[in-house]
């Protein structure tokens, strides 16, 4: 009786096997292999330590960034988004309480304010002009700061109970919106009193990645229950009702998906899952249809496409912290299938445009592109921003020819 | 048993439950034999499931294998015998269980008095639940230890006392426990259908 | 019935996955998993008091440390083992500027080198500790020849697994080979378990099942100038 209570079997139970073990496993020596593989999954020990393998000798990428910025108190948390890069070309970073505003022209920091006592930043992002920093804060409460003169406009407070950490944050024209640790996506419009216009319930876990399509007619959201979701805009105009259902609901990713890009050249929607995922999947917005499929082999935090040629950059965290470009789309037999959820790493290598690994000595978790879109800014828990001339754009390219 | 002088409605919900459940526990042990390693992961093969792909084992001796319990199962599930099912991963040479899947097995009383038969859980709720877990399952990656040694599986079925048991087919067994002051215990979600509700459980051996 | 309830005092609570799939991204996976308990701890403390209590936690255990180091009868390994512990456990992103593991492995694998005549060097736990700072750094083979020739661990055998491991995803098959014979030959413990590595690793050489190689080896020569540059520019990390 005593075994049976420490063993939490109850007296009047049986414990039952089947009379037969499971079959072997078919294959000893392959899973062998394959524990090996998965390893340096695990730890760093085994990755090359190569800066920037490059397969194509026309392309230069500087394996090193151009500029170092020390972000000291930058929070190491996957969840958040504290980098926005402005029209105007200028940077926004929240480091814990206080968010900075950086000049790319002129290279004058300020400091642009502090989130009220006992709370963080969670999210930052500039209106589309350039004019506005939006703020979103661990209370779930949203500011509004006039970029060029630092000052606070107002302060949105989610109505009820649905709300949480807002720790993801997307504009398109006068509209806000914010994704919450509740799963619930709100839609504000910045110009009156009753701001709150619609919200959208379709995350079972925090919303941590948020993208409106240039045009503003599609709303792309990835959240920490694995789903993406593709929202009808109408144009903009949200709000003429609250949709509770999305255009389109993806579960092909097995980790949170916080990073989401659209092409701006076509239809198309990138998204990235995290740890235990470590998949691009390239998605036709309008179908929904899965067009490619990208193994990164590391958690995804970011994923930017080029303006002016097919291509895509990916930022990581483990293992690697690193930086990759790819070639959209990839060349046929790289990509897609995904069969076995086993294939190997390696099939994908020959769409890898570069590779920079080690690129922060943290987790690269936050990631914007220049207004230009030549340069990405990244941050980490390495508390380092840097800046990586990744694009040189096209029209340059042949006037420094010339 | 309440199925005995139950009408014929609720019959056939308690068999469209215990078929639920018993699918549930095919998916979910296949997940699990899939993110643990205990197989190859090119022994699996993607299937749609819940409305998302749940990776499920081709090897034609396992699938069977599997069936061939997970029959039993539904039969004690349809008699109420059958109190939790445990899927054991043991270290192959040394025999030491390393992790142990619990699913508690709850079966829910109808509330007395009532003649009007409760509205019916809808399916699409359930899925939702148990897409949940099956997420659940693959996000304890997150701190489950690797398994460097090769391993086995085991299944347990804990049963009343009363159970009807192919005694040729079915044996008592050890249940496998892992060292009380070497286990670590997780909390997964549960689902319930309008008959049964599933909890479910990771202890594992941690050694720091 | 006393030690019964002991046992069932000794049985850790059972946490729930809510609290750690909320963060799930913010884990980074460790092969020895982790102690659900102090993950679910941490990780349910709100963002504002974390930092205080880090703080505080990490001067005690850099107190033990210095304590232990001074005190002829007290335990530094221990010490250092339950520090590193203590960071594994409570920054569960890994590696962070945060973090200072990275700096602790190093410390604590040198200062209990030579200490008091070395006594740690055989010792699994004083082992572990640079296997963990192996698995951190660009070359790990460096670290185990380090071992190798300083008769550190030489009696475990994870020091020639690891080691042959190293070796074999770094494509050098023949001396993989040849440092599970050499652990062999030293009778290394657990020897059973070495040798079945062994085997396993015999097997895949004769099924000519290679590891892909991450990434071609040459081009990690080649750009050891450009990795170089790079940690130069990042220069925050250079504080030592």
């Amino acid at each position: 009786a005593r075994l049976a209570n420490a063993t939490g079997v109850p007296l009047n139970r049986r414990v039952l096997a089947y009379h037969e073990p499971p079959p072997a496993s078919s294959n000893a020596a392959f899973l062998t292999t394959q524990r090996n593989l998965a390893r340096p999954l695990y730890s760093r020990a085994d990755l090359p330590s190569s800066n920037g393998t490059f397969k194509d000798k026309s392309r230069k990428v500087p394996t090193t960034p151009e500029r170092v910025l020390d972000a000291p108190g930058m929070v190491d948390d996957f969840y958040l988004n504290l980098v926005s890069w402005s029209a105007l070309n200028t940077v926004g970073v929240a480091l814990g309480e206080s968010t900075y505003l950086w000049s790319a022209d002129t290279g004058v920091v300020s400091h642009l304010g502090d989130a009220p006592q006992g709370t963080y930043v969670a999210s930052v992002d500039f209106s589309n002009d350039g004019a506005y920093l939006g703020i979103g804060l661990g209370t779930g409460a949203i500011e509004l700061w006039d970029a060029s003169t630092s000052q606070r406009l107002r302060t949105m407070q989610p109505s009820g109970d649905a709300g949480g950490q807002c720790a993801s944050l997307a504009w398109y024209a006068y509209v806000l919106t914010s994704g919450h640790s509740s799963g619930t996506i709100h839609h504000h419009d910045v110009r009156v009193p009753r701001h709150l216009v619609a919200s959208l319930e379709g995350h079972a876990g925090e919303v941590c990645g948020l993208r409106w399509s240039s045009g503003g007619d599609v709303l792309a959201s990835g959240g920490n229950d694995n789903v993406v979701n593709l929202w009808d805009g109408r144009g903009g105009d949200v709000g003429a009702t609250t949709r509770g259902a999305p255009k389109w609901t993806k579960r092909n990713h097995t980790a949170a998906v916080k990073a989401l890009a659209f092409a701006p050249w076509a239809p198309l929607l990138a998204s990235g899952g995290g740890t235990s995922d470590t998949c691009i999947h390239v998605w036709n917005t309008t179908t929904g249809a899965r067009l490619h499929t990208y193994q990164t082999g590391a958690q995804v935090t970011g994923v930017h496409w080029a303006r002016d040629r097919k291509e895509l950059v990916s930022t990581h965290g483990f293992p690697g912290n690193a930086l990759a470009g790819w070639a959209y789309p990839p060349p046929s037999g790289s990509s897609g299938s995904r069969t076995g959820a086993g294939a190997a790493a390696g099939s994908s290598s020959s769409a890898k445009i570069f590779e920079i690994r080690d690129a922060h000595d943290a987790r690269v978790l936050f990631s914007a592109l220049s207004p230009n879109g030549e340069v990405l800014v990244t941050g980490a828990g390495d508390e380092n921003l840097k800046f990586w001339r990744i694009w040189e754009a096209k029209a340059a390219k042949k006037k420094s020819k010339a | 048993m309440a199925t005995s002088q139950a009408p014929t409605r609720q019959a056939i919900t308690l068999k469209g439950s215990c078929s639920l459940v018993t699918e549930f526990f095919k998916y979910a042990a296949n997940t699990v034999l899939f993110q643990r390693g205990v197989y190859p992961s090119d022994d699996f093969h993607m299937v749609k499931k819940y409305g998302q792909t749940v990776l499920v084992t081709q090897d034609l001796a396992l699938e069977n294998y599997l069936d061939r319990i997970l029959k039993q199962v539904n039969k004690w599930l349809l008699t109420g015998a059958v109190t939790q099912l445990v899927l054991v991963i043991i270290s192959k040479d040394s025999r030491v269980p390393l992790e142990r899947w619990v699913f508690d097995i709850n079966v829910i009383e109808p509330p007395s008095g009532s003649t009007e038969p409760s509205p019916q859980k809808p399916e699409s709720e359930i899925q939702a639940e148990i897409r949940s877990i099956l997420k659940q399952i693959v996000s304890t990656v997150t701190f489950l230890p690797i398994i460097d040694d090769p391993t086995v599986f085991n299944i347990l079925a804990y049963t009343k006392d009363s159970a009807d048991v192919p005694a040729d087919e079915w044996v008592d067994t050890d249940p496998l426990a892992i060292e009380a002051s070497k286990s670590q215990q997780v909390k997964l979600r549960s689902f319930s259908t309008d008959v049964h509700r599933i909890e479910a459980m990771v202890a594992y051996r941690y050694e720091g | 019935m006393a030690d019964v309830d002991d046992m069932f005092t000794q049985v850790p609570p059972v946490v729930d996955i809510e609290v750690i799939e909320a963060a799930k991204e913010n884990i980074q996976p460790l092969a020895s998993g982790r102690r659900v308990t102090a993950l679910s701890a941490i990780l349910s403390t709100p963002h504002a008091q974390r930092d205080e209590q880090l703080l505080s936690a990490r001067k005690r255990h850099r107190l033990n440390v210095e304590i232990a180091l001074q005190d002829e009868d007290d335990d530094p390994l221990e010490a250092y083992v339950r520090f590193v512990n203590w960071i594994l456990d409570n920054y569960p992103q890994g590696q962070s500027a945060e973090s200072g593991l990275l700096e602790l492995l190093e410390e604590a694998t040198r200062a209990l080198k030579d200490n008091r005549g070395g006594i740690w060097k055989g010792e699994l736990k004083y082992l572990k500790l640079w296997l963990l700072y192996a698995s951190f750094v660009e070359k790990p083979v460096l670290i185990f020849k380090f071992l190798l020739a300083n008769d550190i661990g030489t009696s475990h055998a994870v020091l020639y697994e690891e080691y042959a491991a190293a070796l074999e995803r770094a494509g050098r098959r023949n001396e993989a080979d040849a440092i599970f014979l050499l652990g062999i030959a030293r009778q290394a413990s657990p020897l059973e378990h070495l040798q079945s590595k062994h085997a396993e690793f015999q097997k895949r050489m004769m099924s000519g099942i290679a590891l892909p190689p991450a990434q071609e080896p040459t081009g990690a020569s080649r750009r050891t100038g450009l990795g170089l540059t790079t940690s130069l520019s990042s220069s925050g990390s250079l504080a030592r």
